[in-house]
């Protein structure tokens, strides 16, 4: 699914935010990145997201080396992948349900054929009676259920998501959680970046830890 | 009664917010282009008709002036070239002009004389059939041959200078429209790239789930589509209404009004002027998006 291959990413003149980093995710494997801020953690999602390109070493995803693929056949590849940003990016002029829907609004398919798909994930969320309220009138919470409703809406093959259990309680933490791994399941591929120690308790799941740029490699080598 | 904030909203929220390029800066700046679009090309047309106008009027005349020749009796001359010109096919009707007509003609020129005293040439205004084609080579020729002291004048040099003049005006209104049609795809580049930086974050979020930049363009152009449609015709109804005002109120006796009046027949032409506001808006923010989404 995923394959890095001594991949070095810098922004700019900058230092390398990642060095020499090598791993591989399985096809339908659940993965938790963890390592402490300022290692590296959101540039490697970046370049899973495909919304950076490595400065070098070689990245393959779905079976394409990304180096080689043309920037024009990038978006039907980014379709494939579901992605809840830390900062959530919801468009705060549309809707819940039209935050949910717009992956599949992009897909150009008409509302008749998802909107009961849209509808059924965010009372999933919790956020049923919310449904039409616009994302500046949300907590925190609310905005995250939403964030990770739109990511999965479109049954991508990958999900990644960014610190996905900050800004709710430990209960709706484990509810997501219960949804992630319900996903991961049905085929999904999942991977999570996240501090949160108990997060990765309620899972059997492998752990990629990441250390100033580097896979660490003691502890990154032990696919717990 | 309050609308709750909540509710589902009657049409789905188009994905690229309004507001943050300026539109309505836009909107004034494309309602002026399109102002003067319309007056200029209302000059474009008003020369070519101008033009034909002229043609028409002038084409429609000729003049046959006869001089004393030797050997042949003026008035053998005068009935001889009539005799021609009567037979000939092109020819509507030919008229010898009185004494008193040419006295007339030649009086700012000569003054109050008395012409009895001058030889004066005998002047034969000639009526054109313009369904008709002319051979003005041929009828020379037997003009020559009836009346040596003839001399046919179909004013085609006038007509050349008349015409070369009015496709000049014609010419310049069509280089001053493509000139205002680059200021208003200026005027829409800096508006894009405004609303384009102001919404970055929806722009991020839409490419980043997959939106093809064919897709996001789709989202900015309908917008600017039409913006510049309604400007169009703001700026097309402005210029109406400053026709109607000229027409009225204005001292336009020196101009050769009626040619340079717009006509119903021309609204075709100027109904086009919101419709390509509307496109120019389109297709440029269309390539900007693109342009932008390059460099992203």
């Amino acid at each position: 699914m995923i394959r890095f291959d001594n991949v070095g990413m810098r922004y700019g003149g900058g230092p390398e935010v990642l060095r020499d980093v090598s791993f591989e995710l399985p096809e339908g494997s659940l993965t938790f990145l963890t390592g402490p801020s300022g290692a590296g953690k959101t540039t490697l999602l970046k370049l899973i997201s495909l919304a950076e390109r490595a400065t070098r070493g070689t990245v393959s995803m779905f079976g394409r080396d990304l180096g080689a693929t043309p920037r024009a056949e990038l978006p039907a590849l980014r379709r494939r992948i579901g992605v809840v940003f830390q900062d959530f990016r919801l468009l705060d002029h549309l809707t819940a349900y039209e935050n949910v829907a717009l992956p599949l609004r992009i897909l150009g398919r008409p509302e008749r054929e998802w909107r009961g798909d849209v509808e059924e994930i965010v009372n999933w969320v919790g956020l049923g009676e919310r449904m039409h309220a616009r994302p500046p009138t949300l907590s925190g919470g609310e905005k995250q259920r939403i964030a990770i409703a739109r990511a999965v809406v479109s049954r991508p093959p990958l999900l990644i998501a960014d610190e996905p259990t900050g800004s709710v309680d430990p209960d709706m933490g484990a509810r997501l959680m219960r949804l992630f791994i319900e996903l991961n399941k049905l085929g999904t591929s999942v991977l999570i970046a996240t501090h949160d120690r108990s997060l990765i308790e309620t899972a059997d799941a492998r752990e990629l830890r990441l250390f100033a740029g580097r896979i660490n490699q003691a502890a990154g080598a032990r696919w717990t | 009664m309050d609308v709750n904030p909540e509710a589902r909203p009657v049409k789905p929220t188009p994905l690229f917010p309004r507001g943050g390029g300026g539109e309505g800066a836009l909107f004034g700046v494309m309602a002026i282009m399109s102002f003067l679009a319309c007056l200029t090309l209302a000059l474009a047309l008003g020369a070519a008709r101008l033009a034909h106008a002229w043609e028409r009027g002038l084409s429609g005349e000729a003049t046959v002036q006869i001089v004393e020749s030797e050997g042949v009796a003026m008035e053998a001359q005068v009935e001889g070239a009539l005799g021609v010109l009567r037979a000939t096919p092109g020819v509507a009707a030919a008229r010898r002009l009185s004494a008193a007509e040419s006295a007339e003609l030649l009086r700012p020129w000569l003054g109050d004389v008395d012409l009895a005293a001058v030889p004066v040439p005998v002047l034969i205004a000639v009526t054109l059939d313009a369904s008709v084609a002319l051979d003005s080579a041929a009828l020379r020729a037997e003009l020559a041959r009836v009346a040596p002291g003839s001399s046919f004048d179909d004013h085609s040099r006038w007509n050349e200078g008349l015409t070369a003049a009015s496709a000049t005006i014609g010419w310049s209104a069509y280089a001053i429209l493509t000139l205002i049609a680059l200021a208003a795809a200026a005027s829409v580049i800096f508006a894009v790239r405004a609303a384009l930086m102001a919404h970055r974050d929806v722009v991020d979020v839409l490419h980043r789930t997959g939106a093809r930049p064919g897709f996001i363009a789709g989202q900015v152009q309908g917008r600017f589509f039409r913006l510049g449609g309604e400007a169009g015709l703001v700026g097309l109804a402005g210029a109406a209404l400053f026709v109607v005002a000229i027409a009225a109120f204005g001292s336009t006796e020196a101009l050769p009004l009626p040619a340079l009046t717009p006509t119903w027949g021309d609204a075709v032409w100027f109904a086009l002027v919101p419709a390509a506001a509307a496109l120019i808006a389109m297709l440029t923010a269309r390539l900007e998006v693109a342009r932008f989404l390059a460099r992203a």
